[in-house]
């Protein structure tokens, strides 16, 4: 027990050190931080107006009024904003690295080699995707019927933590192909384009194509299953299949993982 | 003129080389066009007209929007402000050939190839699915075809317009996506410009970025007069010359500025 404690302390001083450099190459380069923190604001602008422009002709898509798929938006835009703060893009550059061979130097670092590479570096660039959902959501709840009970917001906080990690263990596993093909970069664009499918009601999909996004792919635990959670537009088993997602993945991730280490070449390294 | 085919007949082989790439960017367009196939359904299930359009017209005009992004998209932007950045145009300045010109043959061959990909796909969906991709007759394609090629040259002077930033701030990738989201949007790749809100609407049609998806769609389907298609044209022709001569300028100034960083 108190090995475990001083290991799990000893991981968040790391993690602490990870997150003061990350702050620092932000102030560095801060033009460059500024453009990018723009850039989620207008995405977001683009897809409110295509919202608005659907819902100025319809009363509702799905099922889902205007100010639920608002909602949506605004959850999948807190899933992706801890996406790319804390694992997105050291989940790339596992894929760069394998590529150039420059994967070594993580190998031989005194660390767990799973634990680095997903968890190297903190993106602070995407602080505009903080300020989208601050504005979707406090726009979106005063016009939505929530009804609040302790049960409904611990199942809504186990299925946001459900996001994170199935999130996390999906793209880690899409970036664990780089070790078995040369560029795994189609397989990350083709699951971030992918995600698109969570953006809008799952309701609007066929029963098939929904089942496989549920457990084929599935990106629909990322915002759609804790919004409908929230809404209680679903039933509250989906929170346990959603645990249930995540064991599966863990358990691909891993294989994928430890096989695709045993295959690295190291190479142009 | 013969320097330049060279170059063009290079880079053309170079697409080919990354087959396995290309397959891979194949089923990015197709993931977008299934989310979009799913929400126009849904909001078409109960009626037949939005805004003035039909499913079948709705849904051609989002396949059409899908192969003018593939067709027109070009990484020239990025390749060039990082070959600034880097110092790495001083090779080709001491070289007797010029490089808006070594530029232009790669990306017309870059883009020609994705061209006849692209639209080996247009045609399938054309023969698969018509009531999702309406055939408007061999004229009207041509004429969308031939307007693709005007506006190629347009989306070409503009990113390396954009890429001359480069000369001025530390890395252009970033101004670049940023700008690319707004375009697309003001181009009607998102959705059609004549059914978004006023003020956009009438923004987007001073702007040349309409040329780049709404327009040569609209010309395709038939919606525009002959007035209309005179007025479009002209336009596109006056943001050419205009960013042309913007280009030359900053061209030059960006030039005096060079120093050949890492180099």
């Amino acid at each position: 027990m108190k090995q475990l404690a001083s290991k799990i302390f000893r991981y968040l001083k790391l993690y602490f050190f990870i997150a003061k450099t990350s702050v620092m190459s932000v102030f560095i380069y801060r033009a460059n931080s500024l453009v990018f923190g723009i850039t989620p604001v207008i995405w977001m602008l683009t897809s409110l107006v295509f919202i608005s422009v659907i819902f100025g002709g319809v009363k509702e898509i799905g099922g889902w009024s205007f100010w639920e798929v608002m909602l949506l938006l605004g959850i999948h835009e807190l899933v992706f904003l801890g996406t790319w703060m804390f694992f997105a893009d050291n989940l790339d550059k596992l894929i760069y690295d394998v590529r150039t061979g420059a994967l070594d130097r993580t190998l031989v670092k005194p660390a767990n080699q799973r634990f680095l590479v997903s968890f190297g570096a903190i993106d602070l660039t995407g602080i505009g995707s903080l300020l989208n959902t601050i504005v979707v959501l406090s726009l979106a709840i005063p016009h939505v019927d929530i009804k609040i009970s302790a049960l409904r917001i611990i199942l809504f906080l186990i299925s946001l933590f459900s996001a994170y990690a199935t999130v996390y263990l999906l793209y880690f596993s899409v970036s664990c192909l780089s070790l078995f093909f040369v560029n795994a970069y189609t397989f990350s664009d083709w699951l971030l384009e992918a995600t698109d499918f969570d953006r809008y009601p799952a309701e609007i999909y066929s029963r098939g194509f929904r089942r496989f996004l549920f457990f084929g792919l599935p990106i629909l635990f990322f915002a759609y299953v804790p919004t409908a959670i929230l809404l209680g537009k679903i039933p509250n088993y989906f929170v346990g299949l959603g645990l249930l997602v995540i064991i599966g993945l863990i358990i691909i991730s891993t294989i994928l993982w430890r096989k695709g280490l045993k295959r690295y070449q190291s190479a142009s390294s | 003129m013969r320097k330049y085919w060279a170059i063009f007949k290079i880079s053309w082989e170079k697409s080919l080389e990354y087959r396995a790439d290309f397959i891979g960017h194949l089923g990015m367009g197709l993931i977008n066009f299934l989310v979009m196939y799913f929400i126009w359904s849904a909001i078409f299930k109960n009626r037949t007209f939005f805004n003035g359009y039909t499913f079948s017209a709705m849904m051609t005009y989002v396949l059409m929007t899908r192969f003018l992004h593939f067709v027109m998209r070009g990484n020239i932007g990025r390749q060039i402000g990082d070959e600034i950045k880097e110092g790495k145009i001083s090779s080709y300045l001491i070289k007797p050939i010029n490089y808006t010109g070594w530029w232009f043959s790669t990306f017309f061959a870059e883009r020609g190839y994705e061209f006849f990909i692209r639209m080996a796909m247009l045609i399938l969906f054309f023969v698969f699915f018509p009531k999702i991709a309406v055939f408007q007759g061999l004229g009207r394609f041509s004429l969308f075809l031939a307007f693709i090629f005007i506006s190629l040259i347009f989306n070409f002077i503009f990113n390396i317009l954009i890429a001359c930033l480069a000369f001025w701030i530390t890395d252009v990738r970033l101004i670049r996506s940023a700008m690319m989201i707004i375009i697309d949007f003001l181009a009607g790749a998102t959705i059609p410009l004549d059914i978004m809100p006023g003020i956009l609407r009438k923004i987007s049609n001073f702007l040349p970025f309409q040329f780049v998806a709404y327009f040569p769609i609209k010309l395709y389907q038939g919606a525009l007069s002959p007035g209309q298609i005179t007025t479009g044209v002209s336009l596109l022709f006056f943001w050419i010359v205009v960013l042309s001569i913007i280009f030359k300028y900053v061209w030059l100034k960006g030039v005096k500025r060079y120093e050949a960083v890492g180099q």
